[in-house]
């Protein structure tokens, strides 16, 4: 239900345990092989700002604690494991080639969140104060 | 790679407290842009589309987490090291009103391809 038309680009967030996991390494490999073209066809139309896998240990900050990560973290269906800026301003676009991404069928799942140039709190911000003006 | 953890951190403040927390975050991330730390960054829409399935056939109206789970944006950053990232995200003004940020190195070959050339380096020993 995105409304906002104004993003011109879209990232992809990819989530999920390692898709290669129960594939014989020739599987895999051919995998890995299909998402390089994907991914290299993307990149040749120019539809690529920017994308790269993310390793699986990193730290979790909030503002009382410190928690670092690895292992387990690396099970979790929530784990984002790598994404995506397109350079695509038509959210339907962007939706459409994330479903070409060959590792959907090994149980990974792809986010598609339109990018902003403005923090939405700040459009909140400036409506507030309107009204209070008003 | 930071990713900003948490929509609506902004819900139970004013609007000049708002105000003030977003001055302080965009002070944090221009800084950054100009000392060539942060190479890119931004807010993401609070909704999206989630996909999934063979051939992309589940696309739902996303993400399903609550907003405080939700990456509300993220920022691409230069660090020699994850300590040294961590150190900068520690500086992020909005880790007061709740935000959780997810301090990820950013690499150049995914863990997968690693490890098959790992099995077939083994398997031609």
């Amino acid at each position: 239900m995105p409304t906002n038309s104004s993003a011109t680009q879209h990232l992809l967030l990819f989530r999920g345990p390692d898709w290669d996991r129960g594939l014989a390494p020739d599987a895999a490999q051919r995998l890995l092989d299909d998402v390089m073209a994907w991914f290299d066809g993307l990149n040749q139309r120019g539809l690529v700002k920017a994308g790269q896998p993310l390793a699986r240990e990193g730290v979790v900050l909030s503002g009382k604690t410190e928690r670092r990560f690895d292992g387990p973290f690396a099970e979790s269906k929530e784990v984002v494991g790598g994404y995506l800026l397109l350079a695509v301003d038509d959210f339907d676009e962007a939706v459409a080639i994330a479903r070409e991404c060959p590792t959907l069928a090994h149980g990974i799942e792809i986010e598609v969140r339109p990018v902003l140039e403005e923090c939405p709190c700040f459009a909140r911000v400036m409506k507030q104060r309107e009204l209070a003006t008003a | 790679m930071f990713l900003i953890v948490g929509y609506e951190w902004d819900k139970d403040l004013s609007a000049d407290e708002t105000r003030q927390a977003l001055d302080k975050m965009m002070a944090w991330f221009d800084g950054m842009l100009k000392k060539g730390i942060a190479t890119g960054g931004s807010p993401l829409a609070r909704h999206g589309k989630v996909v999934g399935g063979k051939n992309g056939s589940m696309v739902a109206d996303g993400p399903f987490a609550e907003a405080k789970e939700v990456v509300g944006g993220y920022i691409s950053i230069r660090a020699e090291s994850l300590e040294a990232a961590t150190a900068l995200a520690q500086q992020c003004p909005l880790l007061e009103y709740g935000v959780t940020l997810d301090v990820r190195e950013m690499v150049n070959e995914c863990a997968i391809s690693v490890r098959l050339k790992e099995q077939a380096a083994l398997a031609t020993a």
